[in-house]
């Protein structure tokens, strides 16, 4: 096949050269399918697996919506898996596919705008580079991206240099853009720094540009883009969360990278790097020499978008999120092949013409074996740095043989990419289950439950990828079953452990000696040893998450009181705590532990304003700090800061301090303050409004209560406004709708609280509630 | 591509033949190293221990009875490349990479590019052919050079016919390769091909003695279907040093006896696809071939080398036939190549329909569209029967790790006997044994009686195959009634043993343990 372009003399396929391009193409076939599935898929990969297991494209687009990618790749697995099959070869093939096509693509870019001998040696740079051969066994998007990217640079360099131009390259240019651009946001990059070469030529007036022309070429794929274009805005918004993938690249940092980028070793880099200098010299030399030619723009072209979208990269990474890292710069490397070849091939021309040849196939051969025995060196082709997420599963299915099978067990796991390999070896577990992906430890009560429940189940296996949390969570797991057998999988980067607990069996002396402590364990030990040998009826427990008890109950606190499990979350559940306390005068002490959040902040508060709050400490968990605090329910309340911090932590105070700020400095005989619920109390009287304690009518929230308290409002003639604060829930309604029809509604003023909505009313005790002209206006206003 | 008519065609043929060599190489590679040495490739691999090729050849010879070519090329390409598994099976995957393109170079030539590529194509993912081409062993070796050799044959063959009739000087299509020499001047021949005619002769004559039957109906066919007499001398020239060398191993080997139809039966059963319905599909396109050919025949449609070629074809038939039926110690992988050939003959009934259709576009078409379907339902056929993990014997290996996992051993004086060589490379590449604590040899048993008395030692006996062990070697005998066995393993044609120099006690010994990685551990 010949194609003219114009301007450069070209040589067609000699059957040397189609047979060396063949034989490149299979060793570069050869390298990529050895191995493809010697490592199990890895989070990455199965992420988009996953994906393709969901029942309806719309649960896909919700899942893509939130993720940090365009929705090309996912699409694209999840229409493609389903025809492929899910082993690991299939779902790694297109990675396979596409990598093998960077072959006779860079070829058919160093032939047309250089020569035969320069594709070939490109070709020769791709077939067996380092990071070519490694993405192309990884089932992620980057070798279909660059396959992509160079059939986009081959359409637009037809665009930008042949007078000319077929159609069917600027439908190939658009195409092509498109796919990249819906696969990476590295396509956006890479389209960017080509609009910038496009104008920067059209400036320079080395190539007349035309608008009609830009906007067919960058236009439509962009408009095409378009209804993407929001979420990559937002996906850059969130790029701290989403996107932090490597280091801030300083000097050292960045050298790194570009090692990793273009070679094994550090020898590789070096020739890469020698040989790219002497291209750009040697353009330079003959610019200087003969003028700019198009051979030339070509060279200047391909340099300039080989290092503008790494430059582009290297200042994000130092102003905003750091995203230096190698894989977003895999198009480099093919262009650096191409850059390479053409010095290369210019040192072979400079050979007698019948030693050509011979020369070409020596230098292909020498930098191949080169390059292999680097990768050899490096591991290339052995390397474990995958999360053995296949073998660990492997473990739980060669164990449920025999005798076992005929057992009832469920599988537990930190993360739900097991599942992947878990429907493949046919290992049952619960799908509906949503405590199956068990993370952390405070999710221990559900899985307690659920095996309270399923009674049947005789074993369960948990999957544990080796992090901090998880080992929290493996923690409360091994204080509440015994461990029947365990294994692990290790990579350099890290272990999967596999447990096989007794769903029925509790965890022996030795077990619990070995499971060693956590923080939730020296927490207990705190309570334990303030406790000493207390009498367990002088004190009383209060928690915000039920998997500390189990920590308490070993270190011999005394939790398990007759009114149940002492969980105390929100400052609404106040009364309860203070009605248990009431009944019960022998308890002297009352220790709560919670965790530091907006409720239990609430929560604290309401137990600080009734009781003198004895001690307080912290430890940090793998959930957050847990605060340990011990009252002394037989003193009254000091005033402290931190009972103010606490009060203006709560969402609650927001309402308390709009009641003080409507009343501001009004006599206190022309008010009356009701509440639903007594624990509004302390904060408004923190907020420093007058609340008559010795009335009980100022708690009001029932119907049957309406006549001594409208008793109390006619006995007090003085009184002008009712201040009146209601959680509002159903059963408060015939309450509000009472007063409503008793007196007028002045203002009205809601919020959100973590139980409901909290609500502050006014009424003027004097008017009727249909008083012509009264308007029912913000509290706030 | 876009361009028209027959260079559009020359490239869609350049394209799906480098996709056939992809996948060709694809299906011999992939994890080629996954499963364990067996027997017959380690005794290969043994060959490369000893040290110069002369003493390397005779030892080879000895215990293999067979030409020392393969040895020779597999210890130069390990020492080029690398002693581990994959290198030492490359050299086979790559040969069987090259015999796909000689199937396609046949099928183009005797008959059309269609059937070359659809050939090349069912050769590249055929069950058998992949297994052979991924063993350590001289078969996929063996069918490239017959491949080479009957190509070179066949073309020389055909040239000669075509000679007599026309001018010699038109019929060389590349000038500068003409040969014709002065005492000789009726036989001109590509230089080419009769430098690959030698070459590929001396290469399947030394790899094994099967060759001998390439050797028979070659000198039939120079002597019937040759037209000129004056070339027969020329083709038959490079068997005479060969014939020679044979001819002592000829006589004195016990080669030939009649083989029970069983046993004809069970060789041809390793060269057919396991898939029943890969096998109905094979004969059911051979059977419509044969009868197209035949029609083709009668009807004098045929060319004349096509003719030589399927005359040659049939004789290489009737000769294997009586191979597999008179000669008990072949191997059915010796054969191979022959399986390769037939594929030719397979497909030629959707060669000979697809070549129907004149619109180039739709052959093209259909072409491609056939190529695929072969290639994937093959594939899909052999993952089914699970090609990547039959012939998994790893005894080898697997004694060696039970020796590496016994930490107590590995610290002391590791001393391991065996009763044959093989395990040796599996125990050096755990680090097992070294040159000093290795033993093998006839005496062995004296050695161990004189040497070990208050040590531990390993005692290895291996069947070489994938069978319950069942031998029952006078060695062990000898050592168990003089020593203690702390313990024992039998597995698939292993038994592995572990004495101390202690006398023996009447108590069964627990079994030798591997420690499998990531089993789980009871606590």
């Amino acid at each position: 096949m010949k194609i003219s372009t114009g301007y450069k003399n070209e040589t067609g396929y000699s059957h040397l050269a189609a047979a060396m391009l063949v034989m490149l193409i299979i060793l570069g076939a050869v390298e990529r399918i050895y191995g493809i599935d010697r490592q199990s898929l890895w989070s990455d990969e199965l992420y988009a697996v996953m994906a393709s297991y969901k029942p309806s494209y719309a649960d896909v687009w919700k899942l893509m919506l939130g993720d940090s990618h365009p929705p090309g790749y996912l699409s694209f697995m999840y229409l493609t898996l389903p025809l492929t099959g899910y082993t690991d070869i299939a779902i790694r093939m297109h990675a396979f596919l596409f990598g093998i096509l960077w072959i006779p693509l860079v070829f058919w870019l160093g032939k047309r705008w250089f020569s035969v001998n320069v594709g070939l040696l490109a070709a020769a740079v791709v077939a067996s580079a380092y990071n070519a051969v490694y993405y192309s066994q990884e089932a992620r998007a980057y070798t279909m991206l660059i396959a992509f990217n160079l059939i986009n640079l081959i359409c637009f360099f037809e665009i930008l240099f042949t007078e000319n131009k077929l159609r069917r390259y600027v439908i190939g240019f658009i195409v092509s853009t498109l796919a990249m651009l819906y696969l990476h946001y590295t396509g956006f990059v890479f389209l960017s720094a080509e609009i910038l070469l496009y104008f920067l030529l059209w400036v320079m007036r080395q190539r007349q540009g035309s608008i009609r022309e830009a906007i067919i070429v960058f236009g439509i794929p962009l408009l095409l883009y378009s209804p993407w274009l929001g979420v990559m805005y937002a996906n850059m918004v969130d790029a701290p969360r989403d996107w932090s993938v490597s280091k801030i690249p300083t000097l050292d940092e960045t050298y790194n990278t570009l090692q990793r980028l273009l070679g094994p070793d550090d020898s590789h880099m070096k020739f890469h790097v020698v040989f790219i200098s002497l291209a750009l010299l040697s353009a330079v030399i003959e610019h200087i020499k003969h003028g700019l030619s198009k051979k030339l723009m070509v060279v200047y072209s391909l340099f300039f978008l080989m290092t503008v979208p790494i430059i582009a990269f290297y200042i994000q990474s130092l102003i905003a999120t750091p995203i230096f890292e190698k894989r977003y710069f895999l198009t480099a490397l093919a262009i650096d092949a191409i850059l390479v070849a053409g010095v290369a091939g210019k040192i072979i021309d400079l050979a007698d013409k019948k030693w050509q040849k011979l020369s070409l196939v020596m230098v292909v051969i020498v930098f191949s074996v080169w390059t292999i025995n680097s990768n050899i060196s490096a591991r290339l082709y052995t390397i474990a740095d995958k999360d053995p997420i296949r073998e660990a599963v492997g473990i739980i299915r060669d164990d449920h043989t025999g005798k076992q099978k005929d057992k009832n067990y469920t599988v537990l796991m930190t993360h739900d990419w097991f599942e992947h390999y878990l429907k493949r070896s046919g290992i049952a577990y619960d799908k509906s289950w949503v405590f199956r992906h068990f993370y952390v430890p405070q999710q221990i009560e559900g899985v307690n439950d659920y095996l309270l429940k399923n009674s049947n189940i005789d074993y369960f296996y948990y999957l544990s990828l080796r992090q901090p949390n998880a080992e929290a969570a493996l923690f409360s797991l091994k204080q509440n079953y015994k461990i029947i057998s365990r294994a692990e999988v290790s990579i350099e980067q890290g272990t999967i452990d596999v447990f096989k607990f007794s769903a029925k069996v509790l965890p022996d002396e030795k077990q619990l000696k070995e499971a060693g402590s956590n923080p939730s364990n020296e927490i207990a030990k705190i309570v334990a040893q303030d406790v000493g040998q207390k009498d367990p009826a002088t004190y009383r427990v209060l928690v915000t998450h039920d998997w500390v008890l189990p920590y308490l109950r070993r270190n011999g606190v005394e939790v398990d009181h007759e009114s149940g499990g002492g969980s105390y979350v929100v400052n609404v559940q106040a009364e309860g705590v203070f009605g248990y306390i009431n009944s019960h005068p022998e308890i002297d002490a009352l220790y709560y532990l919670a965790l530091q959040e907006p409720n239990a902040e609430g929560a604290i508060f309401m137990l600080q304003s009734r009781y003198l709050l004895a001690s307080e400490q912290s430890v940090e968990t793998s959930v957050g700090k847990m605060n340990i605090l011990k009252f002394d329910v037989k003193s009254g309340s000091v005033d402290a800061a931190s009972l103010h911090l606490r009060r203006k932590g709560s969402r609650v105070n927001g309402i308390a301090e709009l009641l003080a700020k409507n009343i501001s400095k009004a006599p206190q005989e022309k008010y009356f303050v009701a509440m639903a619920y007594s624990w509004f109390e302390p904060y408004v009287k923190q907020n420093g409004v007058y609340i008559d304690e010795k009335q009980n009518e100022r708690i009001f929230n029932g119907v049957g209560q309406e006549a001594a308290f409208f008793a109390y409002l006619k006995a007090h003639p003085d009184i002008k406004n009712l201040y009146y604060l209601a959680l509002l829930e159903p059963s408060a309604q015939p309450t509000l709708d009472l007063l409503k029809s008793r007196m007028a509604l002045t203002c009205e003023q809601t919020i959100e609280i973590a139980t409901g909505k909290v609500s502050l009313m006014k009424f003027d005790v004097t008017a009727k509630p249909d008083s012509a002209g009264m308007k029912v206006s913000n509290c706030e206003s | 591509m876009e361009v028209p008519g027959k260079t559009s065609e020359k490239f869609l043929e350049l394209v799906l033949l480098a996709v056939i060599l992809v996948v060709a190489a694809c299906t011999r590679f992939y994890l080629l190293d996954q499963t364990a040495l067996s027997a017959g490739e380690l005794s290969n691999l043994a060959a490369c221990d000893v040290s110069g090729w002369y003493a390397m050849v005779i030892q080879f010879a000895g215990n293999s009875g067979m030409p020392p070519m393969y040895p020779t090329l597999l210890c130069q390409f390990i020492d080029w490349t690398s002693n581990a598994e994959f290198f030492a099976r490359a050299l086979s995957a790559l040969a069987g990479v090259v015999s796909i393109y000689m199937v396609y170079l046949f099928g183009k030539h005797f008959f059309s590019a269609t059937n070359g590529l659809l050939a090349a194509a069912v050769a590249a993912t055929s069950f058998q052919i992949i297994l052979v081409d991924r063993d350590a062993t001289l078969y996929a070796l063996l069918a490239l050079g017959m491949l080479i050799h009957s190509y070179c044959f066949c073309r020389l063959l055909m040239l000669e016919n075509t000679a007599t009739s026309q001018s010699i000087d038109m019929d060389i299509k590349e000038a500068r390769w003409s040969l014709q020499w002065s005492w000789k001047p009726d036989f001109v021949c590509d230089a080419r091909y009769l430098l690959g005619f030698w070459i590929s002769g001396a290469l399947v004559f030394y790899t094994s003695p099967i060759s001998l039957i390439l050797l028979i109906t070659e000198l039939m066919a120079s002597t019937f279907l040759v037209a000129a007499n004056s070339s027969r001398k020329v083709l038959r020239a490079p068997w005479m040093p060969t014939l020679y060398g044979l001819s002592k191993w000829i006589l004195d080997g016990n080669l030939f006896g009649m083989q029970s139809l069983a046993g004809i039966a069970g060789k041809l059963q390793n060269l057919l696809p396991v898939d029943p319905a890969s096998f109905k599909i094979y004969c059911g396109l051979a059977a419509i071939s044969t009868v197209l050919i035949g029609i083709m025949l009668l009807k004098k449609q045929c060319r004349s080398p096509q003719k030589q070629f399927l005359a040659f074809l049939g004789l290489q038939f009737l000769a294997v036939l009586l191979a597999i039926g008179l000669i008990s110690v072949s191997a059915a992988k010796s054969y191979v190549y022959l399986l390769i050939l037939a594929l030719i003959i397979v497909v030629e009934p959707i060669a000979f329909l697809i070549e129907k259709y004149s619109i180039g576009n739709l052959r093209n078409g259909l072409v491609i569209l056939a190529v695929l379907a072969i290639i994937s339902s093959q594939i899909a056929s052999n993952k089914r029967y699970k090609i990547y993990k039959v012939n998994n014997y790893n005894g080898f290996e697997l004694t060696a790790k039970i020796i590496r996992d016994d930490q107590s051993f590995m610290k002391g004086n590791k001393m391991v006997f065996t009763s044959k060589n093989f395990p040796k490379y599996y125990l050096e590449k755990y680090g097992v044994i070294s040159s000093s604590n290795y033993f093998h040899s006839e005496g062995m048993a004296e050695k161990i009686y004189n040497s070990m008395e208050s040590k531990e030692f390993y005692y290895l006996e291996h069947s070489g195959a994938d069978r319950e062990f069942s031998l029952e070697h006078p060695v062990f005998q000898q050592l168990s009634e003089k020593y203690k066995i702390l313990c024992m393993t039998k597995g698939g044609g292993f038994r592995v043993t572990k004495f101390s120099g202690e006398p023996p006690q009447n108590e069964t010994a627990p079994a030798c343990r591997v420690r499998i990685s990531g089993a789980m551990e009871l606590q």
